[in-house]
Parts: structure tokens; sequence; C-alpha cells
């Protein structure tokens, strides 16, 4: 596999110009390559959600799409989600008050799924949030926690 | 730093999450060592095969390969793994070759390792090993495995091992005697514990030092260190086990093959080698769990009072014994008395291998299928007595009691207040009114359920009630600093439950100082000397306390330290929120900063006093914890398709004292979802060929956001005699009361149409054809 493409990439309003493998999974791109390491892989299938980023505003699995295929395209993984100046995201925030995290390995793709649905539906009913949830996997929560953190961050978005 | 408010029973918030929040953990992937190359493993695609030849040449070849070797290429330098230690039961385990050398005895097994300059080049040369298998036909199901004629697993050996019984009184003569008997042929599935971190791990071997450094996502890390020293032919402390950031582990996260052939790989090498599992390799070759086929008869009197139980349990080992697994088939037929006074029982326990993946503890750890014989007993003596669910448990609970006691299983519960607990989670779930409602739903066409499981669970694990030479500690050490700050290295190894903050509440308390104060450090064994880990309810027991202990004997010693500063004398010295205060004269104070200083000084101390403030434990619990509850589930099911609508789980838990409530309620949220997990929806499935058909998780279900219902949970505290923190740990409670609860309620809803046993999971197929065999 000599061959390889340029592409650019904009992680969290950084463009990023390297050269890849075409068959170069994009979450690989991200951690492997640009060293952004919170975007985590859990199944290699699409079900587990732990890759999921934002491209152009949506939430879509990194690990289910090539590097290339994201090539000039904005792209927001976790370490974009806090202010500039530390202070945590709302959405951060209210997974830390309401307790929807545990061993923390799928909360990056709560996290960025949380974001997604609040941007499309700011005031979404619990059904609501557990049916945005239902790409995103976590072994340790049973969600509970998850749904009511996602509830208390529209809350606080909405002041 | 002073504080006068106890720490212990607040909700602190967990020091653990910013990070996590802001994508800086540090998982094993996550660690990067200048140089690293990449491992791949060829794993057998049959149950069972001979492996006639392997042929490496072409991938030897392949860009960026830089090893490849084989079971004959490390045998006998490293061979295998330790075997588990079964002299206890009289046996004997089979070898467990790190890679199989000349036979493949599971789907999954490693048959070759290659390591490559990328990950995506180690792929590509692993499928370019060609292996000649000639496939032999497999034993599959525990059952036929144990027959005399099934085909044997290894060859030197038949399938069956450890033959273990228990006997109290005369169940034979019970059960002629009872007024009603029940029997039934009941299946623990075989599940995964699918942690969402899957198994990754970094090994840099020093070969100027002659020291191995393994990252390893794992739950024990001191173990897996002694584990590769005796494979590597190294002392303890030529090996360094790092569990960093560990994204789950419910009991899966231990000692196996793949770490070790990923520091041979390294030593080979003279590099840093990393692995990184797909899914699709911890579905077939991480421990599988539960994996019982077990034979039921309880038996009771007219007025509903058990007379006597037997339970006959084929336990699944898989391909080989690993870990504690054999002695648990034990532990889960002992607790299958549950929390009921059972005057006469008869237990009997074989364990089989089979070409299957090897199964090991899963949280619970064979007290859920235990539990699930006898709460599935008890529904069903109440159904043919006329008596309601909660009555027949009422009439069975063992009285309330706060010192050991020995159930006719024959653990030695700490403590127990069963029938309070019953009384709460009926309150909590407005028992009564649920059983109008459910009159009402009937009379519509409605198949409302309602389904309640009692439990009980092992916690703090110490010494076995199986096997006494199994006995387990924890190791503690409490530094403080010359400026006052406190350090906890502890020998427990938390991976989500929120160990770090919970420690440090307790270590503060024994100070009165802040939990800002208190530095908790785990999982690296460079940094902590010694440690068993964290599994089995045991941190909070056993880890806590070690850390209690170190604290406190840090403490007696900065008493004695202030008062011969002060001039006072040592009886008459308090810690009072942080400052050292002199009784007989409460003007005299001293801050903990400055006896922290003085006890490094020659001058400040008495002459028989070591310099500083460092102390340790090995905590020793003299038994087991029982941690106990009541579930209450409700469900509506459709007839027509078989699907389940679980709407709500009511919990009770006791746990003992509570530390943190916020992660003991995030515990029973998360416990009991994988608890329903296993009653609804998860099954590991096997076809007769030993092909595992949902080895990924488009196939294999484990509960998501909509597939789990409303939780309503509530606490109750009874103490542990047997630590002074009074806790009983609590991580596995959940899983054992819930898959009983659920399926109690779904049996409960179909009643009215004959139905009396559905065997996990409740998939829609397999409840809809419940219905069409009672219907005839």
């Amino acid at each position: 596999m000599a061959e390889s493409v340029s592409i650019t990439l904009t992680i969290n309003g950084t463009e990023h110009s390297i050269n890849v493998e075409p068959r170069l999974l994009l979450v690989h791109a991200i951690r492997d390559v640009i060293g952004l390491t919170g975007t985590h892989v859990g199944c290699d299938t699409s079900q587990c959600g732990s890759c999921t980023v934002l491209l152009n505003g949506e939430a879509v699995k990194s690990c289910s799409m090539l590097a290339a295929q994201a090539d000039g395209q904005q792209i927001e993984t976790v370490e974009g989600l806090a202010h500039a100046d530390g202070t945590l995201h709302p959405i951060q925030q209210a997974f830390a008050e309401k307790h929807g995290l545990q061993c923390g390995f799928c909360t990056p793709g709560m996290l960025m799924m949380s974001k997604a649905l609040l941007n499309e539906n700011p005031n979404p009913s619990r059904d609501e949030i557990r049916h945005a949830l239902a790409g995103n996997m976590c072994r340790c929560t049973g969600y509970q926690n998850i749904v009511l953190a996602i509830e208390f961050a529209a809350e606080q978005m909405a002041r | 730093m002073a504080t006068d408010a106890k720490l212990v029973g607040q909700s602190v918030a967990r020091r653990e999450d910013e990070k996590l929040l802001l994508g800086r953990g540090a998982f094993v992937e996550d660690i990067k060592v200048p140089g690293t190359q990449w491992l791949s493993l060829v794993r057998s695609p049959h149950a069972h095969a001979r492996i006639r030849s392997i042929d490496t040449s072409a991938a030897l070849q392949a860009p960026g390969v830089t090893a490849v070797f084989t079971g004959k290429d490390i045998h006998p330098r490293f061979g295998t793994n330790p075997t588990v230690p079964l002299r206890f039961y009289g046996a004997e385990s089979a070898p467990y070759d790190l890679i199989a050398v000349d036979k493949a005895r599971h789907v999954g097994e490693v048959v070759a390792v290659v390591v490559a300059d990328t990950r995506y080049g180690a792929r590509d040369a692993a499928d370019l090993i060609f292996v000649d298998y000639e496939p032999l036909e497999a034993a599959i199901d525990v059952e036929k495995a144990l027959r005399d004629d099934a085909p044997r697993v290894h060859d030197d050996r038949p399938n069956g091992i450890i033959h273990w019984r228990h006997q109290l009184g005369n169940v034979s003569q019970a059960f002629e005697e009872a007024a009603v008997i029940v029997r039934e042929r009941i299946v623990n599935q075989k599940i995964h514990g699918v942690p969402m971190e899957p198994r990754a791990g970094l090994a840099h071997w020093d070969p100027v030092q002659e020291t191995m450094s393994l990252w390893a996502t794992v739950q024990t890390p001191h173990a897996l260190r002694d584990h590769l020293a005796e494979i590597l032919h190294l002392s303890s402390d030529s090996v360094r086990v790092v569990a960093p950031d560990v994204g789950g582990g419910f009991g899966v996260k231990h000692e196996d093959p793949e770490y070790a052939l990923l520091c041979i790989a390294s030593m080979h090498l003279g590099v840093p080698v990393k692995w990184v599992a797909t899914r699709t390799e911890d579905f077939l070759a991480m421990h599988q769990a539960r994996g019982k086929t077990s034979y039921l008869e309880v038996s009771a009197d007219a007025d509903g009072k058990l007379t006597g139980l037997r339970v006959r349990h084929l336990h699944d080992l898989g391909a080989y014994a690993k870990g504690p697994e054999p002695s648990l088939s034990a532990s889960s037929a002992m607790i299958s008395t549950g929390v009921y006074d059972i005057p006469n029982v008869e237990f009997e326990v074989r364990n089989g291998y089979t070409n299957t993946t090897p199964q090991g503890p899963y949280r619970g750890a064979g007290r859920p299928e235990g539990i699930h014989l006898i709460e599935r007993g008890l529904d069903r003596l109440a159904s043919e007595l006329g008596l309601d669910p909660t009555e027949i448990r009422r009439r069975n609970y063992l009285p309330p009691f706060d010192q050991p006691m020995r159930t006719g299983g024959g653990d030695v519960f700490d403590s127990g207040n069963y029938e309070a607990s019953l009384d709460q989670v009926m309150e909590l779930s407005s028992y009564r009114q649920l059983r109008e409602q459910q009159q009402q739903a009937r009379a519509e066409g409605r198949h409302m359920g309602i389904g309640v499981a009692s439990w009980v669970k092992t916690g703090g694990s110490g010494p076995s009630p199986v096997d006494p030479s199994s006995s387990r500690y924890e190791w503690g050490r409490v530094r403080v600093d010359r400026g006052g700050k406190v350090t906890l290295f502890t020998g427990s190894s938390p991976h989500g439950q929120g160990g770090e903050t919970v420690f440090a509440q307790i270590v503060a308390d024994v100070f009165g100082i802040s939990d800002d104060d208190v530095t908790v450090l785990h999982g690296d064994t460079a940094t902590v000397a010694h440690g068993v880990g964290t599994y089995g309810s045991r941190a909070l027991v056993t880890g806590g306390m070690s850390a209690k202990i170190a604290a406190e004997k840090v403490r007696d010693k900065m008493l004695k330290l202030s008062a011969h500063m002060m001039g006072c004398e040592p009886d008459h010295m308090t810690l009072e929120g942080g400052v050292f205060v002199c009784t007989t004269n409460r003007e005299r104070t001293l801050p903990f900063a400055e006896v922290a200083d003085a006890s490094f000084q020659v001058l400040a101390r008495p002459a028989d006093m070591e310099f500083g403030l460092d102390e340790d434990s090995f905590y020793q619990p003299s038994g087991l914890t029982y941690n106990f509850g009541t579930y209450i589930a409700v469900v509506e099911v459709d007839t027509e398709t078989g699907d389940v609508d679980l709407q709500r789980l009511y919990t009770v838990d006791d746990q003992g004292v509570i530390v943190n409530p916020m992660t003991v309620v995030g515990q029973v949220h998360g416990g009991a979802t994988q608890g329903i997990g296993q009653a609804l929806y998860e099954i590991s499935e096997y076809d007769q060929t030993g092909q595992l058909l949902n080895a990924s998780l488009m196939d294999y279900a484990i509960p998501t956001a909509e597939m789990t219902p409303e939780f309503v949970v509530a606490f109750s505290e009874t103490p542990s005699p047997l630590n002074s923190l009074g806790v009983k740990g609590m991580g596995e409670g959940p899983t054992t009361g819930a898959p009983s609860a659920v399926v109690n309620a779904v049996v409960d809803a179909l009643s009215p149409l004959g139905v009396s046993h559905i065997e996990m999971p409740l998939t829609p197929e397999r409840v809809w054809r419940a219905i069409q065999d009672a219907q005839g």
C-alpha cells in the first residue's frame, strides 16, 4: 500500500494537510495521524458510536468512513467541545453533574451525539433523547443518567 | 484543608470525570511510544482442528513485517499459561498453550502472531499466513460434552473435570413428604461482558535493564504482573504492568494470553509492540460467562414453607480452565439457597471442557445463575400453591441477623434483613396498586406482568468459603509529605466505578481534611508495590479498608508526634478538622502540615520514632460480605409478536454503609441494565460446529437507550459486621437480581395463557413459541 492521497481536514478549527493511505479510516487519521485520541473505537461495525464526531455539524461514525472522504470538510471532535478558556461545555458539565459517565470510554461519542441532537432539537423529550442515542452504546451507566444529563444540558443551554 | 464534615455518605463529585469529558483520558490505545510496532493475531476458524502445518513464508516477505511466530516457535521456552490451581478439588487443569501448537480447541484461539511496522500492515500480513487444518468433530454443548462418547477437547483426558458435592439434611425424604415439588431444567445462557473498550496492550522490553513494561486494559495489574513474570521467567520486580484508564471491565479483563504474546514479541524485537483487539476478536477470545445447564428440584409444604432443594449444575468451562472459573461453579450452587431458610439441600456440580471460548467471571460470577434457579423455583411453587410471589418469599426469608451465619448452601452471610427489603420495594412500587392495574389490564385483554426477585451476592472477596486456599488481601499505603499533602497508593484498580473519588473520601475522613488534599494513585505496579485488584465487588471493602487502616496508622503516629511536640499527654491529643488539639489545654494546637514537616526533623521527634509518615496495610477480610436486595419488574407482553415491553424496574439494594450515594445509584442503573441484557437480549449463539454466530455488536445485542426501562431505585443500609466501614460492596447485586425479576414478570404476564417458564434471553421468538406451546 505505497500509494497515498493528500487531504486536508479541518479539525476543531485547525487545518491539517496530511498524506494518507486511501483506505485509512477517518478515526485512525484523527487518532493516529493527527494525534487527537479522545475519539475512540469500540466496535468496528458502526454500532457502538464511541467514534462519533461531527462532520459539517452532523454526527457521523468516524470508524465507518475513510479519511479521504472527509477531505476539505469541517470536523469537530470531543477535544473541541470545551470553551477556549478551558471551561466545560454545558453538555460536559451536565454529564458530570448527573453522573452520566463511569469508565468514560463511550463518553466522547455520547457528548458529540448529544451536541448534534441539541443543535437540531434544543428541547428534546426523554423519548426523543433515547431515540437519538440508539447508535451510541454504553455498558456502564444504564443510560438513565445520560438521558437526565442531556435534558439538563438542554435546560442550561436554553437559559 | 480542614473540614469537620464527614465525607463518607456524601455524593462527592467524581475526580475522574473532567479528563474523560475533555477527551484527555489515557486508555491503552491512546498511549504512544516512538518506534512502536503493531501485532496482529491469526486465530483458528475451526472449533476443533488438528494443525497439520503453518506456512508463514508469504507473511514474512510482506512489506514492513518484522516477526512471525507460531506455537512451535515459542514452545517450550515460553510455552503455556500458568495452570489454574485446582488441588482443592483434587483436579488438575489441562495445559493451556499461549499459542495452539498441535490442535486448536475453539474458534478464535491464537495460532500465529505477526508483527509489522504499521497497524494495517500487520493485519495484511496475518491474512497471508496459511494454516493447514484437519477439522475434528467438536464438543459444543456441555451436557453432551460430559458424555463418555463425546469428542475429547484434550486428547489425554475426559472432558469432565471437578465433580463437587454438598449435602445438608435429607432431600429425598423432604421430597417424599412435600406437598408440592417443582422440577425444571434451566439454562443460564452464555453471555459476554462487552466492556466498551476492547482489550489492548503495549509491551516495551528494555534490553539494557532487562525489564518489561506493559500497559494493558485490565482490572488486576498486579496479578497480570505475576502471571507474566512466571511465563517470561523474570522476577515480579522486573515486570511493570500499568492499567491506565480502563474502559470498563465487568470481570472480563484479566490475564489473557495475548498480553504474554505482546511481551514475547517485544523481547524478541527489542522494540515496543502494540495490539488493539477488534470487537470480533473480543467476542471470540475474551472469556465468556454464565454458561450453565441446571436441573432444579425444589419442594414446599402446604403452607409454602421450603423443605428441600436439589441443584445439579453442569458448567461449561470452554476449551480451557481459566482464572477462578472452576471454583465459581461451586459458589454458584451454594448461593442457590438464596436468602431463604431451606433445611435440606443437595448440590452436584460438574464442569466440562467444550470446544468453545473459555469461560470466566463476569459481573456476578456464578451467583446470578444460582439466584435465578431459586427465584424461578419460588415463583413456580407460589403458582402451584396459589400464593402471591411476595407471600411465598415472606414465609421463607432468613430472619434478620447482624452477625455471621451459615446458610443451608454453605455460605457464611455477614448480616441481612431480607423481609424489610421486600417491604421497602413493595412500598416503592405501590405493589398492591400494581396488582390492581394488572387485573384491569387483563380485563382489557392486555398482558401485564409483575416480577419479584430477592437476591444476595458475595462481595469483598477475601477467603473463599469453598476453597480456603484462595484467600485474597488488598494493599494500601498512605504517605503524608512534608507539606501535609496525603497520597494513597492502592492495589485496588478502579476502572469506571469512581474508586479514586471514594477512596479519597475515606482517607480524608480519617484525618478530617478535605478530599482535595488526598491524591489517589493506582493501577501501576511500579508505583503501587502490592495489590490484588478490582473484581468480585471487593474494591470498597478491601481497597477501602486497607486505605483506612494505613491512614489510621499514619494518623496515630501524627497524634503521638504532635503530643511530643506540644508536651501534651498522648491520650489527650485529638485531630479535629485537620488540626491537632491538646484536649487538656485547647489553646494549644498544631496545624496538620507542621506536624507532617516535623516528622522529618531530627529534633522534633521522640527519640524512638522513625522518620516520616508512610504506613501500609495488607488488609485480609475475615469473611465475605453479602449485599442483598429485592427487585420488582413491570412488563407488558405483546402476545401476537412475543415482544416484551419492560416498563419499569424498582430496586432496593442493601450494600451496607453507603460511601458515595451518586456512584451507588450509577452502579445499580448499569448493573441492572446488564442483568436486563441477560434476561431479554443477550446470548452467545454457537452452531453445532462451534461457530459463534453473533461475534460482533451488529449481531450481539447489548441494551441500548431505547431497550432499557426507567429505574426507580432505593437503598437500605445494613452494616457489615466484618469491617469498620460497615461496607459490603455492591457492583454485582444488580446483575444478580435483575434477570430473575424480569423473567418472573414475563412469566407472570403469560401465566393466564398457561406459560410456566421461558428460558433466557426472552427474545420475541422465544416468548411467542412459549405462548404457542402452552396453548397447544
